[in-house]
């Protein structure tokens, strides 16, 4: 199991079918497993449900964007092939899928204690209940960049080349997950909600708009300038900050 | 500095001879309270920390010194909870061990440490045995 937290550059050279197959099996039951454990809170139908959307929301987005990593991954110069980029990507969602599914067995018991979704501190628990996974989702997906970012600083003939491999699958993917996300949801089923495996209108809407419109309530209705203006303005400070960051850290001796 | 601290600086000085007192290599209950209060750094490097039979000795420590614990703290109440406490503390402990197994192996690969699930197991429970008896430590006083 080492193995598959630490893959090395060797393992991505020539990745063998029954290789590529494994590293997949262990993403795979790493996310069934502790996607059984997210939507169990609402109803066991729902943990079943979840179980089965969080392994294919994987499959699904590198499915679809295999294509792209690969011409990605030659383009930019890592000297990555289609399977080899396939391996890595794998490889970073095999060691996400091994830390959610080490935590599963305390976050199965979470939501057996966590105030169920038909008694009166249902919409508290759902939050509370939301902004937990969604903690321990960020620390596994980043703790899953951070090794793939090594494996290819390892791999690859320079960092500038891995960072910006690194960066460009990052965005493709996160693109096209957040919008299968959304197709797939309901993922931690809302108490007010029937348990369901998709949404009436699956297709209707996206994760963008879903965003934009939290945007909207959190800034207290300003409106569609207002929101696009204060998205903007922290665009500018974020790059800003890192163009900073960046001078401060060429200035260092 | 010499050469010594120059190439080696995570290295640490080497044991007192006077100072080491070797761990058995099938300790008994004794010899692993002994070691788990004195030498837990050594015990844990130990290649015997990583045996089943180890886990269970240290199991057994862990088990014994909550359910005394357990005992005095259900002195305060009386009745049920002079059972209850002790149960309750005991598998409290053991269970929580249990579902946080999976995770600790994981973060700790991920850490760097290349300790077998058996080892990590090992380890595992002679923290709990260590944490039960510094508790065991406190009875007295309660």
């Amino acid at each position: 199991m080492r193995a598959y937290l630490s893959p090395t550059a060797e393992n991505l050279r020539a990745p063998a079918p029954g290789s590529i197959l494994r590293t997949a099996a262990i993403a795979m039951v790493g996310f069934a497993v502790y996607g059984f454990t997210v939507g169990f809170w609402r109803s066991p139908l729902m943990g079943v449900y979840v179980a089965v959307k969080m392994p294919l929301l994987i499959a699904l987005t590198l499915g679809c964007n295999g294509m792209l990593n690969g011409l990605l991954g030659i383009l930019l110069g890592s000297d990555l092939g289609f399977r080899q980029s396939l391996h890595a990507l794998l490889s970073a969602f095999a060691i996400s899928g091994l830390i959610l599914g080490s935590v599963a067995p305390v976050t199965f018991f979470l939501a057996l204690n966590v105030p169920g979704p038909d008694t009166a501190q249902a919409a508290t628990a759902h939050s509370s209940y939301l902004l937990i996974h969604v903690l321990l989702i960020a620390v596994a997906g980043l703790s899953g960049v951070v090794k793939l970012r090594r494996l290819l600083e390892s791999y690859t003939s320079s960092r500038t080349i891995a960072r910006s491999t690194l960066g460009a699958w990052i965005a493709g993917n996160a693109l096209l997950g957040m919008q299968f996300s959304w197709i797939l949801r309901p993922f931690f089923g809302s108490p007010r909600l029937e348990v369901a495996f998709l949404r009436e209108n699956p297709m209707h809407g996206s994760f963008a708009e879903a965003v934009w419109n939290s945007l909207q309530r959190i800034l207290g209705g300003m409106g569609f300038e207002g929101t696009f203006l204060a998205v903007v303005c922290t665009g500018i400070a974020a790059f800003v900050i890192f163009l900073i960051r960046n001078q401060n850290r060429k200035t260092k001796p | 500095m010499n050469d010594h601290t120059e190439n080696s600086p995570a290295t640490p000085p080497p044991l007192n001879p006077d100072h080491y007192v070797p761990i058995p290599a099938d300790p008994g209950i004794r010899d692993l309270f002994e070691a788990l209060l004195r030498r837990p750094a050594q015990l844990a490097n130990q290649k015997v920390c990583g045996e089943g039979r180890t886990l269970l000795k240290f199991g057994l420590i862990a088990v014994a010194s909550i359910l005394v614990f357990g005992f005095v703290l259900g002195t305060f109440a009386y009745g049920n909870q002079l059972w209850a406490a002790p149960l309750k503390l005991g598998g409290g402990l053991l269970f929580a061990g249990l579902i946080c197994f999976p995770s600790l192996y994981i973060f700790s690969s991920l850490a760097g440490s290349t300790a077998s699930a058996a080892r990590m197991g090992g380890l595992l429970g002679g923290m709990l045995a260590l944490a039960g008896l510094l508790l065991l430590g406190f009875a007295p006083a309660l």
